[in-house]
């Protein structure tokens, strides 16, 4: 039962029952959380059931809602269909019987995850070709255009057009005369036509954005174009004939810009070759500085032991001071060394001691290692050894498994059955011998009281005839020795069993007694004895003779 | 379609015949069919010579004209707009019942189909770097400076673009391949905080 309920309980939490800390098994689940279960499993069987997942406070409520979820698990059209009975009864006071029931039931119904996965595969399936058509479509497509790919890069671009509201950092009229004379068409201020319409689509969305980018290219044209304008007016060109007026806006630029730019040109390259030569002295110097810095440091520090030994030598209190140091300076060394000789001594013992000590040491360690190497060889010797009778011990097991008549422990035991039921035999026959002796003892001890009771009543008959007739008194005689006879015979005869028994005693000792060599032994204590005695006998008589 | 007021105030300009006469007005359709119809074919972008004899009006309309007539086209084909829906746009935004309407929107039917091509291949999909190889060098003397002393890198970037590798070589001191670092992981960071906040 602990089997089933923990399947159910796995099965419950994998459709996403949940349980609080204190409902680990079957036999403390709450009642509520088992309703749920159920109506979870209704719902993953059936989905298009819509059952709360709360249970009603009120008690009418509450049977209403046992008999709808009764009545669902009831249904066979929504593929349920419980055949054992069920009622709100069951659902809001069922006992842990019904609850596994119902439980291994619905689970037992739950879609199979098989199923779902072929479902799933279906759909992902017809959502795959859908791709691969579409794809194969633009593919076809971007195939027949012959062009390439083109990144979307933007330029800046300018229309010309003003806008009010939005200022520029120049008057109107010298932008008017800049849109004139200088600008150019828009398909022509990109550098690359490929840039044209990702640029196009850029100016229209930052126009939109209300973004206007500073107008370098206008401003830095613009002292340009007031020149330009002046030349024109100088040179008297119509302006409507506008054609003409940009051919030669155009001559007037190269010519006027031309011998400018060379002039620019080689200023900027005596500057750069200057900044270039500046920035390597700069490095130089800077090298150098540290180099003299390091130098003054040195110095500083030379200067400063040299200015602190001339006052010393300067200073006369000094200079005494030092000359009583340097006559007192024997007399230490003198007093040091005598220090130094005794320490050494000390020292030299000490090390002499530990020098013996090591010595021991070493002398012990070799016979340590004698020893070791002895009980090495004695361990290998071992191992050997342990190996040639492993050796052995498998040959004569080999030996052993390849005999023929080589009788297994099942023969053995067949054996010993046998045996057992042999004893059993020879039981149930010493039984039955037991029984019969005793029977004979019986029958012996019965026919012995018959024969004295004849014998005494005989006896008494004929003590009365006795008296009265000679024959009878013959005959009582004869009786009497009979009796007596036949009792000596009867003790005779106990007596020969007897005898029979110790006999066949003395025989088991002899025969325990034989293979201890009791008659040898005997013998030679017999002779021993009989060796005492003659030695005692000569004793005696060399006593009577002293 | 959203076109700005620039660009309307342009087309306002190109329709208005006191501005910009009949002549000049055809002439710049032409230029602007013949730029943007054969926009990007390689045989014919060198030997464009515009016939810009015919254009008398003012030259500064004339361009604002031509720039927002250009961009029209192109926005419009940016949407995949057919003659009928550009027509409304331009009927509803800028433009009711001028004369010069149906020859812009013919115009704009030769051309379309090149147009709407052209916006199909224009991707994003920029170069993108896929390796980089570099070796530093240390330059000792150059034909200028008798010292140089200076340690430079040679960086080799290989990009792929539509297919094709490309190399990039520049040359840079540490500094510099410093700051180039830097500002690289500037913009990762950039990048990283704009995927978090979204």
């Amino acid at each position: 039962m602990e089997e089933i309920d923990s399947i159910i309980f796995c099965t419950l939490k994998g459709i996403g029952c949940e349980f609080s800390e204190h409902e680990t098994s079957m036999t403390n689940i709450a009642q509520e959380t088992f309703i749920k279960g159920i109506i979870i499993c209704l719902q993953k069987i059936q989905p298009t059931i819509s059952i709360p997942h709360t249970i009603p406070r009120s008690m009418s409520a509450r049977y209403q809602y046992g008999i709808t979820v009764a009545d669902a698990c009831k249904v066979r059209s929504l593929k349920v269909g419980y055949k054992s009975d069920i009622g709100y009864q069951t659902i809001l006071y069922g006992d842990i019987v019904d609850m596994r029931r119902i439980l291994m039931f619905l689970i037992e119904k739950l879609p199979k995850e098989t199923e779902n996965i072929i479902e799933y595969k279906n759909k992902r399936f017809t959502i795959i070709k859908e791709l691969k058509r579409i794809l194969s479509y633009t593919r076809q497509t971007l195939d027949s255009s012959s062009l390439s790919n083109y990144s979307f890069v933007s330029v800046p671009l300018d229309t010309g057009i003003s806008v009010p509201g939005h200022k520029r950092d120049c008057t109107p009229a010298e932008w008017r005369n800049f849109c004139i004379n200088s600008l150019k068409y828009i398909t022509e201020q990109p550098s690359d036509m490929k840039y044209l319409i990702p640029s196009l689509i850029t100016l229209n969305t930052k126009r939109l954005l209300n973004i206007y980018e500073s107008k370098l290219n206008s401003t830095d044209n613009l002292p340009k174009s007031r020149i330009y304008h002046e030349k024109i007016k100088t040179s008297n060109v119509p302006i409507i004939s506008t054609h003409n007026a940009i051919d030669q806006n155009k001559i007037v630029n190269i010519i006027k810009n031309e011998p400018k730019e060379s002039q620019e040109l080689t200023c900027i390259e005596e500057l750069l070759t200057q900044n270039c030569e500046l920035k390597s002295l700069i490095l130089k110097e800077r090298s150098s500085k540290e180099n003299l810095l390091a130098e003054l440091k040195r110095l500083e520090k030379e200067n400063t032991v040299k200015v602190k030994s001339l006052n010393i030598i300067n200073n006369p209190e000094i200079i005494s001071k030092l000359k009583n140091k340097i006559e007192a300076s024997p007399d230490k060394i003198k007093k040091m060394n005598n220090k130094w000789s005794k320490y050494e001594n000390e020292q030299i013992l000490i090390l002499s001691q530990l020098n013996a000590e090591i010595n021991k040491k070493r002398a012990n360690n070799n016979k340590l290692e004698v020893v070791y190497a002895n009980e090495k060889l004695k361990l290998q010797n071992i191992f050997e050894e342990i190996k040639k009778k492993e050796d052995i011990i498998k040959i004569c097991r080999n030996d052993l498994e390849s005999k023929s008549n080589y009788n297994s422990r099942s023969s053995y035991t067949q054996r010993i059955l046998e045996i057992i039921s042999n004893i059993e035999k020879q039981k149930k026959e010493i039984n039955k011998n037991i029984m019969e002796t005793r029977l004979v003892q019986k029958d012996i001890n019965s026919l012995d009281g018959k024969v004295e009771r004849c014998f005494i009543s005989i006896d008494e008959l004929m003590f009365k005839v006795a008296k009265k007739d000679d024959i009878i008194r013959k005959c009582y005689k004869l009786l009497a020795a009979i009796h007596s006879n036949s009792s000596s015979i009867i003790a005779s005869v106990k007596q020969t069993g007897t005898i029979g028994r110790e006999i066949k005693d003395l025989e088991e000792q002899i025969e325990n007694e034989n293979p201890h060599q009791a008659t040898a032994n005997i013998q030679k204590l017999k002779q021993d004895l009989e060796l005492v005695k003659n030695e005692q006998l000569i004793l005696l008589k060399k006593l009577k003779v002293g | 379609m959203n076109i700005s007021t620039e660009l309307e105030l342009g087309l306002k300009r190109l329709c208005n015949p006191a501005l910009i006469n009949d002549k000049c007005f055809q002439t710049l359709l032409k230029k602007a069919e013949k730029r943007l119809g054969t926009l990007l074919n390689s045989d014919t972008t060198d030997q464009l010579t515009d016939d810009e004899s015919t254009i008398t009006s003012k030259q500064d309309i004339v361009k604002e004209a031509y720039a927002s007539l250009v961009a029209l086209y192109t926005i419009a084909s940016r949407y995949c707009l057919d003659g009928n829906e550009l027509n409304m746009n331009i009927q509803t935004l800028v433009l009711a019942n001028n004369v010069r309407i149906p020859e812009i929107i013919k115009t704009y039917e030769t051309i379309s189909s090149h147009l709407m091509q052209i916006c199909k291949i224009t991707t994003t999909s920029l170069a993108c770097v896929v390796d980089v190889e570099c070796r530093l060098d240390y330059c000792v003397q150059s034909s200028v400076f008798d010292d140089v002393s200076e340690f430079f890198y040679k960086v080799r970037l290989k990009t792929v673009d539509n297919g094709t590798i490309e190399y990039i070589d520049f040359v840079c001191n540490p500094q510099q391949l410093q700051e180039l670092v830097f500002k690289l992981k500037d913009a990762v960071r950039h990048l990283e905080k704009i995927a978090s906040t979204s």
